[in-house]
């Protein structure tokens, strides 16, 4: 039974008929036959996967000139050794490269009496062109992102690290897609254990196809039950370089404009490209700015709460007396307005995200100036539970990356403080911290290089030191590693 | 088996230990500082053999004699026992929101659950992170102490000095998982054990000299110097932050138990090297046994009794087998030369 793994027959006609079987005569495979001089040869390629211009400039005129041509050896050999009809052109043996290659945009030339084919990257299909990232705007950096074709993304990481110690590293996975994967990394600076590991696990995957970078991200973090990413995304090449650039390891998959990059360390969350070009006084007060947002985005409305309903003589009198009057009025206990109003939130925030771009606006407004404002004037909800809530609602906007565990612990941490007050806080504070503390990934703590402490990487987490400093760093990621044993 | 940092190490000691000074019963007046110095400096003393040990000695030990893992897994049992009777005892001081101590209990039990299933090395992560916190509450309440302070009070105190060293080594459980941690310590093991016991001892010290001189005879009708220091210490007027120590207090209570929990699990992977997810529960299941059918007083006597044998004792006659198995070695090469 003739299978993929089959390697190519001798004879033109079989070969024609291995490829028409296994592709069922698949609408969009092109096979054309042609005659060399004296030998039968067919152009085998996939519709729209290829550039026509290019096939008929520098691949079929050329080949039709080759006349005198009386034997299949010598036309591949002189095909081979004499002419350049393309800068990627590999040798096919089997039924699974060839179909690899001719559904990567290759055009495929079979002869008869060859065991093997010989394939021609002339990719011609289209694609988005480079463009700003819609995440992770940065004001001064550079504005081109990543796209869905991974060999444009490695051109871009290529132009800004013109060194042959950086090394990409193509490979295939997912059984039926056969999607294009590349490991990217500095070859001296890349811890080879973590390299290692890596190669290790996309090997092993099992998966038939990849269509996100979630299909592959929980094979390359190995904590289970963790709250916390420990790979993180990128869709910018300045700051995958930089991550390179510390002995990180990036993953780009062909169809999806985000890199992965291992491992992840939780300070990064607040670490973005512009804080390296502010002065730095400016970049280590916009650091801690995002240091408390993260705490405000997480605890306010629970800490409010727990004040409130718990703890009271936490607050000053006049306090107490505002919002006593403000929570009098209000038909729900605290924790289920908080709750509500954040479900709410959450609901009109996926609302927005998956309606059209004009739609979306109106969402906004409906949502903002309309539920918000008649809420507030029927007396559904209080005032000052709307502020805390909407106050730590946008400061979760200043860390992105911390968006999910943030919103459900956001929840929990409400529910706690409800229930024990600051008692509950603590208890539920305390198991997050463990979370975070046992998430790792290859050996690489997430929580480094706050635990275990490393002074010398305070210059970037408790402060930011300028580059005259820096620059003596030679700082890899290698310095975090903890051996089992 | 997982390697820990010594800033871990004395981490998660010193975070222990906080636990234990700040669940002190009664003062007994100011000879009690000078019970905490000799105390301290007695146990500096013995923690010497502990130290001189080769690396995994405790290991190798656990591994060659099973029957005496059995008697340190009971010593750490007994010890999260006498953390939780004192956490039973403390929590009214607190006063607690969770509706009754039943409930408290339970509440904690489970965050402890969860903490000690992470393992010693999360934990050993997260006592540096808990320590900041520590020091800032710590920070708070010297400068809320600071306008009470009265010196003259002092005189008004008694003395105490053998009490307080007794109640100073019963509050040093944690120094028996000294030599486990320093077992699994990658450096500095021995810089590690000594800032703990000289950290620990200062604090005990500031909190003892904190409730006589702001407190005065309050403390000594009160109890608990910390929870009575917290209560009267405040750093802003019109304001009562006490509240706000329900926090230092829930974290170094987690901290101690998952350190006993996490230890337990330790040594019971040594005498039997298979994981069990259960291990971790069980070991606090027992614990809040024990806590509940021992009471406080003979679980503090049981810990003073058993603490010089497993620090002193044991590695002292461990070190002279070592010391001699040298010699011997030594001997045979030269007869051999």
């Amino acid at each position: 039974m003739l299978t993929e793994q089959n390697a190519l027959p001798d004879s033109l006609e079989e070969t024609l008929a291995g490829v028409r079987h296994l592709a069922d005569n698949s609408s969009d495979l092109l096979i054309n036959r042609l005659q060399i001089g004296d030998i039968s040869c067919a152009l085998i390629a996939c519709e729209g996967m290829i550039s026509t211009t290019i096939m008929t400039d520098l691949l079929i005129l050329p080949l039709t000139q080759l006349f005198h041509q009386h034997d299949s050896d010598a036309l591949f050999s002189y095909i081979q050794d004499h002419m350049l009809l393309s800068l990627d052109r590999p040798v096919v043996r089997n039924y699974a490269d060839l179909f690899r290659l001719v559904y990567s945009g290759f055009i495929i030339l079979a002869a008869d009496g060859q065991h093997k084919a010989l394939a021609f990257g002339i990719q011609g299909y289209d694609k988005r062109s480079i463009s700003e990232p819609s995440g992770e705007a940065n004001l001064f950096g550079a504005h081109d992102g990543l796209t869905e074709a991974v060999r444009t993304n490695m051109s871009l990481i290529r132009r800004r690290m013109k060194t042959p110690i950086l090394k990409f590293e193509l490979s295939t996975a997912g059984h039926l897609s056969q999607t294009d994967i590349c490991l990217c990394y500095m070859k001296d600076r890349v811890p080879p254990q973590l390299l290692r590991q890596i190669r290790k696990e996309i090997s092993a995957t099992d998966l038939d196809t990849i269509l996100s970078p979630g299909y592959l991200q929980p094979f390359l973090e190995k904590c289970r039950g963790s709250l916390f990413d420990s790979v993180s995304m990128t869709q910018r090449p300045d700051i995958l370089c930089s991550k390179l650039l510390e002995g990180r390891v990036a993953l780009l998959i062909d169809g999806v404009p985000f890199a992965l990059v291992i491992p992840k360390l939780w300070i990064e969350s607040f670490q973005t490209l512009d804080d390296y070009t502010h002065k730095p006084y400016y970049a280590a007060f916009i650091r801690w700015v995002k240091y408390l947002s993260c705490l405000i985005a997480l605890l306010l409305p629970a800490l409010y709460i727990a004040v409130c309903m718990h703890h009271p003589e936490l607050l000053n009198s006049t306090f107490v007396l505002i919002l006593t009057e403000a929570e009098e009025k209000a038909p729900l206990s605290l924790p289920a307005e908080t709750i509500f109003v954040l479900l709410m939130y959450e609901v009109i925030r996926e609302a927005g995200l998956r309606l059209p771009k004009a739609v979306g606006g109106a969402v906004s407004i409906v949502s903002g100036l309309i539920i918000g404002d008649a809420a507030v004037s029927s007396g559904l909800i209080s005032t000052p539970m709307l502020t805390m809530t909407a106050i730590s609602v946008i400061a979760g906007f200043v860390t992105p990356d911390l968006n999910a565990p943030i919103t459900i612990l956001r929840v929990l941490f409400i529910i706690a403080g409800g229930a024990w007050g600051l008692f509950g806080i603590g208890l539920l504070g305390m198991a997050v911290l463990y979370n975070l503390c046992a998430t790792e990934t290859f050996g690489f703590p997430a929580t480094a290089p706050l635990s275990p402490f490393k002074m010398r990487s305070m210059r970037d987490v408790i402060t930011r030191v300028n580059f005259h400093r820096m620059q003596s760093g030679n700082f890899t990621v290698e310095e975090y590693y903890e051996q089992n044993s | 088996m997982s390697k820990i940092h010594s800033h871990q190490i004395f981490a998660i000691l010193i975070l222990s230990g906080a636990w234990s000074v700040i669940c002190i019963p009664e003062p007994h007046g100011c000879g009690q500082i000078w019970g905490t110095v000799a105390a301290c400096l007695i146990e500096m003393l013995c923690c010497l053999p502990m130290l001189a040990l080769r690396e995994n000695a405790f290991r190798n030990l656990m591994q060659s004699q099973k029957w005496l893992g059995l008697i340190y897994m009971i010593y750490f049992l007994l010890c999260g026992a006498h953390g939780f009777s004192q956490l039973w005892e403390a929590a009214p001081q607190q006063l607690l929101p969770a509706s009754g101590k039943m409930t408290a209990a339970v509440l904690i039990v489970l965050t402890c659950i969860y903490t000690s299933s992470a393992g010693l090395r999360a934990a050993a992560r997260c006592a540096p992170l808990v320590m900041s916190l520590f020091l800032i509450s710590v920070l708070v309440l010297i400068l809320g102490a600071w306008k009470r302070i009265d010196i003259s009070r002092i005189a008004l105190q008694g003395n105490g000095f053998w009490p307080g060293m007794k109640q100073y080594f019963a509050l040093s459980g944690e120094l028996g998982a000294a030599w486990i941690l320093c077992d699994r310590a990658r450096n500095g093991r021995k810089s590690a054990v000594y800032s703990y016991l000289l950290a620990k001892a200062i604090f005990c010290i500031l909190i003892l000299f904190l409730s006589i001189t702001a407190g005065g005879r309050l403390i000594s009708l009160n109890g608990y110097p910390f929870f009575t220091l917290t209560a009267l210490s405040q750093p802003l007027q019109g304001q009562r932050a006490d509240a706000l120590y329900i926090l230092v207090f829930v974290m170094l209570y987690v901290m101690y138990t998952t350190l006993q929990s996490g230890i337990t699990e330790s040594i019971t992977e040594m005498l039997y090297p298979i994981r069990e997810k259960w291990t971790a529960p069980a070991s606090l299941l027992l614990m809040v046994l024990l806590a509940w059918s021992i009471n406080q007083t003979l679980l503090t006597d049981l810990i003073i009794l058993l603490l010089p044998v497993l620090i002193f004792v044991i590695p002292l006659m461990l070190r002279i087998h070592e010391f001699s198995a040298h010699v011997r070695r030594k001997e045979q090469s030269h007869e051999a030369f």
